[in-house]
């Protein structure tokens, strides 16, 4: 048997893992032992960031050494396997609004999507990873909150956007627009509502981002090629729902006409 | 890149090591939730009965808290420190259980019974329950050294560097011994 058909086989041993039933009774027996035990502070939530905010200073210090030693694009690729709810994942925010306060005005309205998009897909690992029915909630919860934020002022920054950065910030924000559709499927009835908020947020967006492409594509005669092919390849579907978000931006475009 | 992830690896466990030390739960509990499945996977790769896995993961966490509260020991690597109680935990297992209770019992078929439930088919069911109750078995008749570099390195990914600071020798004795372990479970497979 070679050495790697071995290893495999070793592997197979990675699927052995404690019933989740055991985690959760494991672990509540822990903090009631520790609680006993000691003069300890209980562990309310295991949302209850107020330990963190106590480390906040060395935290952000921390944060911003690694900024600066290692640059923007290192640092939150240092801290972007943190989940909500992780101890990392507030470090994780904090390096990523930094790097949003540094980025140029064409590209701040790219970032802000992708970081709304990077949540999304938080959003979605959270709906199948093995959590508690509660812990998936409170962490839903953070997460679609953070989505929000990210796109709060989205329609303001995107003016200043290039006519490739906005194709670029269009295809995000459909793919955003179709996984939170899915994720409505699986999440807890509890945070459908907040979801559904954040649906109508990036539908606006998408209008918006929309009339500013058909702006671009009337003024197509101006355009450079490539700004001409960033909308062109944007209108030219290749999937059933790319065709529908086309036929959607259609019936936008007979509008305006019809409006002027 | 390995040098940045390394530096939040040490950081995120430094902090976290501190604030164990000052008392805090919940700091406490990160670590449970971030290595307990690990290490109920180690003991019962070592132990062929579920219930005992069971008990001793979660008495590897209690002594975890107990040794970094009431000692001055310096840890440089809680997860480290996690399998090195849990190793002394197997040993003393060993030490206390009669010989006659140490065989393949059905405890352990249990273990695997439990992961083949996540496949659909029958036939997937019964390839998987095969495998991995052969691998077991095999890694049952290694010796408990070879064991723990084997799940160490390739199952819960510990660099060479690491594994020589829990075992405290050095890399070269490492990759070597490792080299071994791995002929050792082959033989044993053939």
């Amino acid at each position: 048997m070679a050495d790697k058909q071995l290893i495999n086989k070793i592997k197979q041993l990675k699927q052995i893992k404690p019933s989740s039933k055991w985690f959760v009774s494991s672990r509540q027996i822990l903090i009631d032992k520790l609680i006993e035990q000691a003069e300890l502070k209980p562990a309310v939530s295991f949302f209850d960031w107020f330990w963190f905010k106590r480390l906040q200073p060395m935290v952000l210090s921390a944060a911003l050494v690694l900024i600066l030693a290692g640059g923007p694009i290192l640092t939150v690729k240092a801290s972007q396997a943190s989940m909500p709810g992780d101890f990392l994942y507030p470090v994780k925010k904090i390096t990523e609004q930094v790097m949003l306060k540094i980025a140029s005005k064409d590209s701040k309205a790219q970032m802000q999507v992708d970081l709304a998009y990077r949540r999304v897909e938080e959003l979605n690992k959270i709906t199948i990873d093995s959590y508690t029915p509660e812990e998936k909630t409170a962490r839903t919860k953070e997460v679609i909150s953070d989505i929000k934020s990210n796109l709060a002022d989205i329609s303001a920054t995107m003016q200043n956007a290039s006519a490739d950065k906005m194709a670029g910030i269009a295809q995000k924000t459909k793919k955003i627009e179709q996984d939170l559709t899915r994720a409505k499927e699986t999440i807890s009835s509890e945070v459908k509502d907040q979801l559904a908020e954040v649906e109508k947020i990036v539908a606006e967006a998408n209008n918006k981002i929309m009339a500013v492409l058909i702006q671009i594509e009337e003024d197509s005669n101006n355009a450079t090629s490539t700004d001409k092919t960033a909308v062109s390849a944007l209108f030219a579907p290749t999937t059933t729902i790319e065709l529908n978000a086309l036929e959607t931006t259609t019936e936008i475009l007979i509008k305006k006409i019809e409006d002027k | 890149m390995p040098i940045w992830s390394n530096l939040k690896k040490n950081l995120k466990e430094r902090v976290i090591l501190h604030e164990v030390k000052k008392g805090d739960s919940q700091a406490f509990v990160w670590l449970y939730d971030q290595y307990s499945r690990q290490i109920f996977r180690f003991i019962s790769i070592k132990i062929n009965s579920l219930h005992d896995s069971e008990d001793l993961a979660s008495e590897v966490f209690f002594r975890f808290w107990k040794e970094v509260n009431s000692s001055d020991k310096k840890i440089a690597n809680p997860r480290g420190f996690l399998y090195q109680i849990a190793r002394n935990l197997v040993i003393d297992y060993y030490r206390k259980k009669p010989r006659a209770d140490l065989i393949l019992s059905q405890n352990q078929e249990k273990i695997v019974e439990n992961i083949a439930d996540h496949k659909s088919r029958l036939d997937q069911k019964a390839v998987l329950e095969s495998d991995l109750n052969q691998v077991k078995q095999a890694m049952n008749q290694v010796k408990p050294l070879y064991q723990d570099l084997i799940i160490w390195h390739y199952l819960d990914d510990f660099s060479i560097k690491e594994i020589a600071q829990i075992l405290e020798k050095p890399e070269n004795t490492v990759r070597v011994q490792l080299h071994r372990a791995l002929k050792a479970l082959k033989s044993v497979i053939e």
